[in-house]
């Protein structure tokens, strides 16, 4: 038994499940007080039986922000997850799907037709995203800091690399544009690990993240800071990893929004400004942005670089949660959380967001185009650029 | 230039100063580590059971002044959709307890029973649903408010499983066969009551769509219907909270999460993973000792970490539930301001009187900021 802070202090005053956006849509949900405390407190006594439904939570982990005594609840339910019986096919299917490393190896093979993996458990409603057109191994060419140049490395993603190398050039250009020569890491295909720990399985998380701060270490001790794109990898890197696993990293982390808030001069902003308002944009920080930062470095970041002020897109988890869209037993809770978006959305205009999983999955349901902030930056450089 | 504004906390009271700051443009930033106590009362703003409530209140404020906190209150609730009713000038209404008490209040959500007069009452009682003891209720309110209630019951939902509270119970109402199941149910039972009689539910009347559901079952019913409060955590509550969060998303107020560690007497906000956020004025929204304003060090001094002040010493206060800051200009020089349960002096969980304080710390807060 992995062992938390805080893993005993819950006072059942149950705000938790009133922020959980699972327990709202699904009448079978338990919700993450009897999942999380609950169940740990049975398990403590001895009584480790597990309960039926924790495979729905999505590890959002907005039960845990707003605990006021920070227990751990997300992080008791990943446990209760690895307690609970699985199928030998499902846990097949969780296996390759909580190592994306290996999918952002071989992208390609999400053109297989859908119905092969119906008999997995893989959702053959959930829109799957578009392989990048990169080198088959996915390695990236070893990029050495630039003398006298600030450098930062710009974490690479199993998603950004398998299916979104557009963002990872475009960030590359803005980071450039601030004065900064970027260092994509690590090299190879490589998983931080919140993938698996979403769905229980936390050796596993364990060993990716391992792997990973390894991959990442040599490297990363000569840059000023390691700039992250999902917001899910950003928040595993720097708080999840030295909590659970014990991992440090000497370079500071930070997301692509608050690194540029931080490094933009205020006559960028200014310029950027002035350029032409495009299209209305709604802001939707993904839950473990919220829930670890918070959205309104999102929405400052729109309000500094654009005339036309933001819209944020008020809901709190699209329910695409990483692999979680893409099993099938939860297509209905997951589509039911990121239709909400349509009730709030009030005209045309383009979602930001910052993960690639919620970024298909709030453009098949609302069918607004949904990008990262960095295409948005960078869109907004090239216009303030281009001749007026 | 635009005034900027860092909110510490995100309960009743750094709810309410977002609400004001930004309906007088100002940038406004909500820092908070966890969600405050918004979830857990029905938003009832009262100033206390007792009779001289209003004339021994902590916070002194005019009474035009009063008045017009209370208008605001209403017009800022109406604008993210929750009606509120307040009592007329001279009168006091009251709201009815799960224990089937009366208690006064003095601004209180549409959809919660209040009243001027007592009145007879249909009490529903709901089989599955902890807190709704309808019979015990009927007894204690005949005998304390000597006025009739006729209890009438319903059988647990379909679906139903023992771990339904009220949250599920209202999630499951504001769906289509939830509203249908307590429709027919509860047409059913009150078939033979006398009509026009009010009928008091607990409150599980739906989160997202309880003005539609109070509207629907008074049309199809006859009687007028509304709610009582059960224990926290409130649906009255989460109800509130969820509207105003979002209504404030939308207006443009930027919501941070984090733990403040240090704020400055220069409004500067630093946060226990390095994050610093500077500002014109900080409003320390903190909720006292409850909220996790305020701590006690192991020689029994209570302090506020944030501004490095100590607030009391345990072998002297009576209660740590009224231990805060003394003054709203908290640490002096008027840019860092005490809100709410930061502010001292004042026990909500034993006076009930935490809607005004919050009303009229705010306001008062408010009116400092303006007058720079
Ligand atoms: C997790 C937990 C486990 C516990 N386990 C046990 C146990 O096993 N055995 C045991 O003996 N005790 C236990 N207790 C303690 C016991 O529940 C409390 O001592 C008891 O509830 C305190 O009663 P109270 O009336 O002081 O406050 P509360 O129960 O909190 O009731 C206060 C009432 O006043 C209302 N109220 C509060 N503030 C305001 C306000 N500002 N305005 C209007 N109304 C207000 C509330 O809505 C509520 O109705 C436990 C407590 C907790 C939190
Ligand atoms: C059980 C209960 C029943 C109640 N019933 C009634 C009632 O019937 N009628 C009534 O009028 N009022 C009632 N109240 C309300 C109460 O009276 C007060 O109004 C309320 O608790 C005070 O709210 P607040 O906004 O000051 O603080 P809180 O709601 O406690 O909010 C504090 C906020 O500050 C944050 N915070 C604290 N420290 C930091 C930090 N260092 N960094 C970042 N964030 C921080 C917390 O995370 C939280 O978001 C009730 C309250 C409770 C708990
Ligand atoms: S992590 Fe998210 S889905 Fe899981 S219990 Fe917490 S709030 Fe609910
Ligand atoms: S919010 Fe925290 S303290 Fe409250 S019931 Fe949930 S786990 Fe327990």
């Amino acid at each position: 038994m992995r062992r938390f802070d805080h893993e005993d202090s819950c006072i059942k005053c149950s705000i938790c499940v009133t922020a959980c956006p699972v327990y709202r849509v699904d009448q079978k949900f338990p919700g993450p007080k009897a999942l999380g405390p609950d169940w740990y407190r049975r398990l403590q006594a001895g009584q480790g039986d597990t309960m039926e439904h924790v495979g729905d939570c999505t590890f959002c982990q907005l039960c845990e922000e707003a605990c006021p005594v920070a227990v751990p609840i997300a992080h008791l339910i990943a446990e209760h997850k690895r307690h609970a019986p699985q199928s030998p096919r499902l846990m097949l299917r969780d296996y390759l799907l909580t190592h994306p490393q290996w999918l952002a190896k071989a992208p390609a093979l999400v053109k297989l037709p859908k119905v092969l993996g119906v008999p997995l458990g893989i959702s053959a409603k959930t829109r799957w995203p578009v392989p990048s057109p990169v080198d088959r191994t996915q390695r990236l060419h070893r990029v050495r800091p630039v003398k006298n140049v600030p450098s930062v490395g710009i974490f690479v993603d199993c998603f950004t690399r398998g299916f979104d190398a557009p963002t990872l050039a475009e960030a590359r250009e803005v980071l450039e544009r601030l004065g900064f020569a970027t260092v994509p890491l690590p090299a190879a295909s490589h998983c931080c690990g919140a993938a698996a720990y979403a769905s229980g399985l936390l050796d596993e998380a364990e060993h990716s993240a391992r792997a990973t701060w390894r991959a990442l270490g040599r490297g990363a001790a000569q840059l000023e800071a390691i700039v992250t794109l999902n917001a899910t990898c950003d928040d595993t890197l720097r708080s999840e990893w030295p909590r659970y696993f014990g991992l440090e990293l000497s370079t500071p982390v930070f997301s692509f929004v608050e690194f540029v808030l931080k490094h933009a001069s205020p006559s960028l902003f200014a310029s950027l400004r002035e350029c032409p308002a495009g299209e209305v944009i709604y802001t939707h920080a993904t839950c473990r942005s919220k829930t670890a930062r918070g959205e309104g470095s999102l929405l400052r970041l729109v309000e500094r670089s654009s005339e036309r002020p933001p819209r944020v897109l008020e809901i709190n988890c699209c329910g695409a949660a990483g692999s979680y869209a893409f099993k099938s037993e939860h297509t209905g809770v997951a589509r039911a959380l990121g239709s909400q978006a349509n009730q709030v959305i009030d005209g045309p205009g383009i979602i930001l967001t910052d993960s690639g999983t919620c970024a298909i999955h709030l453009e098949e349901l609302t069918g607004h185009r949904t990008l990262h902030p960095a295409r948005w930056m960078h869109a907004q450089l090239e216009l303030m650029g281009a001749p007026q | 230039m635009t005034v900027s504004v860092l909110v510490v906390g995100r309960g009743p009271a750094g709810l309410l100063s977002a609400s004001y700051l930004r309906q007088r443009g100002f940038d406004v930033t909500i820092l908070a580590d966890a969600d405050g106590t918004m979830s857990m009362w029905s938003g009832d703003f009262g100033f206390g059971r007792s009779a001289d409530a209003f004339e021994s209140f902590p916070v002194k404020l005019s009474q035009s002044s009063w008045v017009a906190a209370f208008q605001g209150l209403v017009d800022i609730f109406d604008s993210f959709g929750v009606p509120l009713r307040l009592a007329p000038p001279g009168v006091i209404l009251r709201t009815v307890t799960a224990t089937g008490n009366l208690r006064p209040t003095f601004a209180v959500p549409a959809w919660q029973y209040a009243s001027v007069d007592p009145e007879d009452l249909i009490i529903v009682g709901i089989a599955g649903l902890a807190d709704s003891i309808a019979d015990a209720q009927a007894v204690s309110y005949r005998n304390h408010v000597r006025r009739e209630a006729i209890v009438v019951k319903l059988t647990r939902p379909p679906g139903w499983d023992p771990g339904w509270g009220a949250i599920r119970f209202a999630s499951y109402l504001d769906t289509r066969a939830g509203l249908a199941w307590f429709t027919r149910e509860l047409g059913a039972q009150l078939r033979h009551a006398p009509r026009g009689v009010p009928v008091i539910v607990p409150q599980i009347l739906g989160l997202d769509t309880t003005v539609e559901i109070v509207a629907h079952l008074a049309g199809e019913l006859g009687h007028p219907i509304a709610e009582f409060p059960l224990l926290s955590p409130s649906v009255g509550g989460v109800r509130i909270r969820d509207r105003w969060e979002r209504s404030l998303r939308r207006l443009g107020v930027h919501f941070i999460t984090g733990r403040a560690q240090r704020v400055s007497p220069t409004a500067t906000a630093m946060t226990d993973d390095g994050r610093e956020f500077a500002a014109d004025y900080v409003l320390l929204a903190t909720g006292g000792v409850l909220g996790g304003g305020a701590s006690v060090t192991i020689d029994g001094a209570i302090i506020d970490d944030l501004v490095n002040r100590e607030l009391g010493k345990m072998d002297d206060v009576q209660s740590l539930d009224r231990v805060g800051h003394p003054d709203i200009d908290c640490i002096g020089g008027g840019r860092v301001l005490a809100v709410g349960r930061a502010l001292g002096g004042w026990n909500p969980n034993k006076d009930h009187n935490g809607g005004a304080m919050v009303l009229g710390s705010v306001h008062m807060a408010l009116s400092m900021i303006s007058e720079d």
